[in-house]
């Protein structure tokens, strides 16, 4: 089943020359890993923001689903982003007067979760990413990869069908990377959710199904785990290299 | 170099600038319309007869000028450590602690420059529309102009330049005393953990209810006798002391206790609204409870003291209908055909009634206050003519039956003559059947007056003929206010009346009702902006937590909502303390410190109106800053 669908997507900023992304045609199955790679200014975050319609597009056509989202209303486009979807992002998105446990609870209030439930979730959920002694602390008393995870924990709490990432490991030593990407990886394996990450680190990319190269807002190449099998890293880092980066 | 790093500066931020000039300005401002004020020569006239207005004056003008160098100070502070991230930037950049501390003074400069100058020009004009709105306001006749005195820009820069010196002096010490990593982190430093005084919050709010509460009990004369037979002076210093301590602690340890409570109820924190706003209120009371805690202070001081003024001036006004209920009374005989009668009367709005008094000594001496005063006679009147001046008074409502008679009308509320014998000029014996305080007479003609039968009065006056005087009185509803219907009478010795009575109270307090709405009207404007500057502040500083908000799927709407919540703590805390504790004082003053002579609801009436106009001035402030908090975070 397809989950997400881009049909000739264009985008151009204004007062830009050239598009940011330029003819994009995607599909992206359901419960699918896919890594997006391009050096800096090809279109990554772009990319991800038209598909969660953060931003619109100039031409083209987004589908979740089977169900176009490219023509959103306002409204519609909250309830998808409220409902459907959850982000992790290089910065966190943590807000800081909120609790730890507050920032978690976000997600599920807003979505009209039974209050009663929440907390039960919340630890569930803590515990099970070893979060669980900081729910009481705010986020500038939490690690870099310790909020990282934070940030995971709300988007995979309210159980989205996909989660969009923008380097989540941008900020994160090697270490905490792996942690992030074996998080993410194994919600992608056990709860079938469909995954949408950019980032620059080749390690966090072989954790993917499948890479897919943009070069100046367009597809430029994709490598799928199951061609390359034990060497996918050794082929993303060849492919990246043959760009001259 | 540095200089072009300011001015880029100044233009990039020009959003947080702005704030801060706005503020800077609105509070200059008021200083300088202060000033302009007391250097009025016909204020200062009128001031110079008032020792009482005198004080306040100077009293004034020390609070005014400490509270402006305070504040000044608490913008420049808070505006450098709401930078300190950027100042970390270009610390790691190279700029030596030097060239901060030169940057910041050169920044602190242009800006206290530029309010300066904008401020010679807003302070007087904010003068002259107070003024205008006073004169208006209170109806008063005063020649309002548009002025600006040597004085004023003297002052005005020498405050200026303390606030200069201190800020440079300050931002120098926060940039030495900071390490670079200080500077990066500086804002994290602010959310210290927030923790929670059960007992204290509880001790503190129980305070200010049981002042609160001791302030209701003067309303009722039961409860109201219980408390001064305490003593006035132990129970006001204790009011005082509960509201003031309540207050501060209700702020500090009682409003984090009372949104715990209310966060332990996950029913409800667990709602998209709850979740964001109750942690951000436990945040900015956290963070912010000297400054509430100073501005409500200030806000309870403006809501009493226009308070005060406000009941005063109602009472007198008031007072005017008690004291001279006809619009012209005199003694007959003190005139000497100087009016002319006949030609008044051709106005058909203007009714004359002549009535008859006979001044009779009396053995017991009749009792007029409840402390004992007495007065050895009885001004008695008959019941027709007592009639017909009720009536001519338009007073139809409260004329008594003829069954109280003899109706004993004492100028103040006691009932102990009733029921009492008198022997009136060793002959007649008269059994008081009901007291009344509705007056026909100005308290200077009688404050003992006994309604009599006609028949009663017949007898009396055939007996002692020479006791009889006459009172003529004019009434009229258009005639109360006239004064071209009072100089008919000016000439006559001793008369008594509504125009010239009203004239006095209008006139004598000017000096005072002008200054204490004008300080009103100073102090709202300061809290004003205060409250509009740290909204703004605080909203800009985490302004990318909105964009966070819109992504995690919360709708325009409801991210709209949670400015006017976030704006709204700021502004409700220190409008609702110091309208809820400004109207306890009033109600406490109002029933202990004035007599109950003149009717309470009127004075209860003008007291809603001073708080009802307070809320739409801190409303429309709220509104106006939401707006911009609106805007900022839109864009
Ligand atoms: N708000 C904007 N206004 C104008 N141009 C923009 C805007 N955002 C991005 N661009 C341009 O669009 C192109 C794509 O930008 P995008 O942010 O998608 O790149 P990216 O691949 O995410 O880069 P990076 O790896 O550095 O994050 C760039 O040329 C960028 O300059
Ligand atoms: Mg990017």
């Amino acid at each position: 089943m397809k989950q997400l669908v881009l049909k000739d997507v264009c985008k151009k900023y204004p007062n830009q020359l050239n598009y940011a992304l330029d003819h994009i045609n995607m599909i992206v199955e359901k419960g699918e890993f896919v890594a997006v790679m391009g050096r800096s200014g090809s279109g990554k975050t772009t990319l991800l923001n038209v598909t969660s319609i953060i931003d619109k597009i100039d031409s083209g056509n987004i589908y979740c689903a089977d169900k176009e989202i490219s023509t959103f209303s306002d409204k519609e486009a909250t309830n998808f982003r409220k409902n459907d979807i959850g982000f992790v992002f290089q910065d966190y998105m943590l807000l800081d007067s909120l609790t730890i446990r507050e920032n978690i609870s976000v997600a599920l209030s807003l979505k009209n979760v039974d209050s009663s439930k929440i907390d039960d979730l919340i630890n569930s959920y803590a515990k099970r990413f070893n979060l669980y002694e900081q729910l009481k602390k705010y986020p500038y008393q939490l690690s870099g990869g310790q909020r990282q995870r934070v940030s995971i924990i709300r988007a995979i709490i309210k159980e989205p069908e996909i989660i969009f990432a923008d380097e989540p490991t941008g900020a994160l030593d090697l270490k905490s990377s792996e942690g992030t990407m074996g998080i993410l990886s194994e919600i992608n394996k056990t709860e079938k959710v469909t995954i949408l990450m950019v980032t620059h680190d080749v390690l966090s990319a072989s954790y993917a199904d499948r890479v897919i190269l943009l070069k100046d807002g367009k597809l430029h190449m994709e490598i799928d785990k199951k061609d390359c099998g034990e060497s996918f890293y050794d082929v993303i880092s060849q492919a990246l290299s043959d760009r001259g980066e | 170099m540095i200089w072009s790093i300011t001015k880029s500066n100044i233009k990039k931020n020009f959003s947080l600038y702005r704030i801060y000039f706005l503020a800077t300005i609105g509070l200059l401002s008021v200083f300088i319309a202060f000033l302009n004020f007391i250097s009025d020569k016909i204020i200062a006239e009128k001031i110079g007869d008032s020792g009482q207005a005198l004080v306040i004056a100077n009293g004034s003008l020390v609070f005014l000028i400490v509270f402006l160098v305070v504040f000044l100070i608490y913008f420049n502070n808070f505006f450098v450590k709401k930078r300190s991230q950027e100042l970390g930037v270009l610390a790691i950049l190279g700029f030596s602690k030097r060239e901060l501390t030169k940057l910041l003074t050169l920044e602190n400069l242009v800006i206290l420059v530029l309010s300066y100058l904008v401020s010679l020009l807003l302070g007087p004009t904010l003068y002259f529309l107070a003024v205008l709105v006073i004169t208006h306001l209170l109806d008063l006749t005063m020649e309002v102009h548009w002025f600006i005195t040597v004085n004023e820009f003297i002052k005005s820069l020498g405050i200026l330049v303390v606030v200069f010196l201190i800020n440079f002096i300050t931002n120098g010490l926060i940039i030495s005393k900071q390490s670079l990593i200080e500077f990066v982190n500086f804002s994290r430093k602010a959310e210290k953990k927030i923790r929670i005084r059960k007992v204290r919050a509880i001790i503190a709010i129980t305070a200010l209810l049981l002042s609160y509460i001791l302030c209701l009990a003067t309303v009722f004369s039961s409860t109201r006798n219980m408390l001064l037979s305490i003593g006035m002076v132990p129970i006001s210093l204790s009011i005082i002391i509960l509201v003031i301590l309540g207050t501060i602690f209700t702020i500090r340890y009682g409003l984090t206790f009372v949104i715990f409570l209310l966060k332990e109820n996950k029913k409800r924190l667990y709602r998209p609204l709850s979740n964001i706003i109750y942690p951000k209120f436990n945040y900015r009371i956290a963070t912010k409870n000297k400054l509430l805690t100073v501005l409500g202070g200030l806000l309870t001081l403006t809501v009493s003291v226009t308070g005060i003024m406000v009941m005063l001036y109602a009472y007198s006004l008031n007072g005017i209908e008690r004291l001279t209920p006809s619009a012209i009374e005199y003694n007959v005989k003190s005139e000497n055909g100087q009016v002319n009668v006949t030609n008044i009367l051709e106005n058909d709005q203007v009714s004359l009634v002549d009535v008859d008094l006979l001044r009779l000594n009396t053995n017991p001496e009749v009792t007029i206050t409840e402390s004992g005063q007495t007065i050895p006679y009885f001004d008695v009147i008959n019941y027709s003519d007592y009639k017909e001046l009720m009536k001519a008074q338009g007073r139809t409502n409260s004329i008594e039956g003829s069954e109280s008679l003899p109706l004993l009308i004492n100028y103040y509320p006691t009932e102990i003559s009733l029921g009492k014998t008198f022997n009136l000029e060793n002959a007649y014996d008269v059994t008081v059947k009901q007291v009344s305080t509705n007056n026909v007479f100005s308290f200077s003609t009688s404050v003992t007056t006994l309604v009599v039968s006609d028949k009663l009065y017949a007898e009396l006056s055939a007996r002692f003929p020479e006791k009889e005087i006459t009172i003529r009185t004019f009434n009229g509803n258009s005639i109360r206010s006239s004064e071209t219907f009072y100089n008919q009478f000016s000439m006559v010795p001793d008369v008594i009346s509504s125009y010239s009575r009203e004239y006095t109270v209008k006139t004598a307090n000017i000096a005072t009702y002008i200054f204490i709405t004008f300080l009103s009207i100073l102090f709202i404007i300061c809290t004003g902006s205060i409250l509009y500057f740290t909204s703004l502040i605080e909203i800009m500083e985490n302004k990318e937590e909105y964009s966070y908000l819109s992504k995690l799927g919360y709708s325009k709407k409801l991210i709209n909502r949670i400015l006017g919540y976030e704006t709204g703590i700021l502004f409700l805390i220190p409008v609702l303390i110091g309208i809820v504790n400004g109207s306890m004082l009033l109600i406490f003053y109002k029933y202990l410190f004035m007599d109950t002579l003149v009717a309470g609801n009127i004075i209860m009436l003008s007291l809603l109106l001073c708080l009802f106009f307070f809320l739409i001035i801190y409303g429309t402030f709220y509104l106006l800053t939401l707006r911009s908090v609106k805007s900022i975070i839109n864009n």
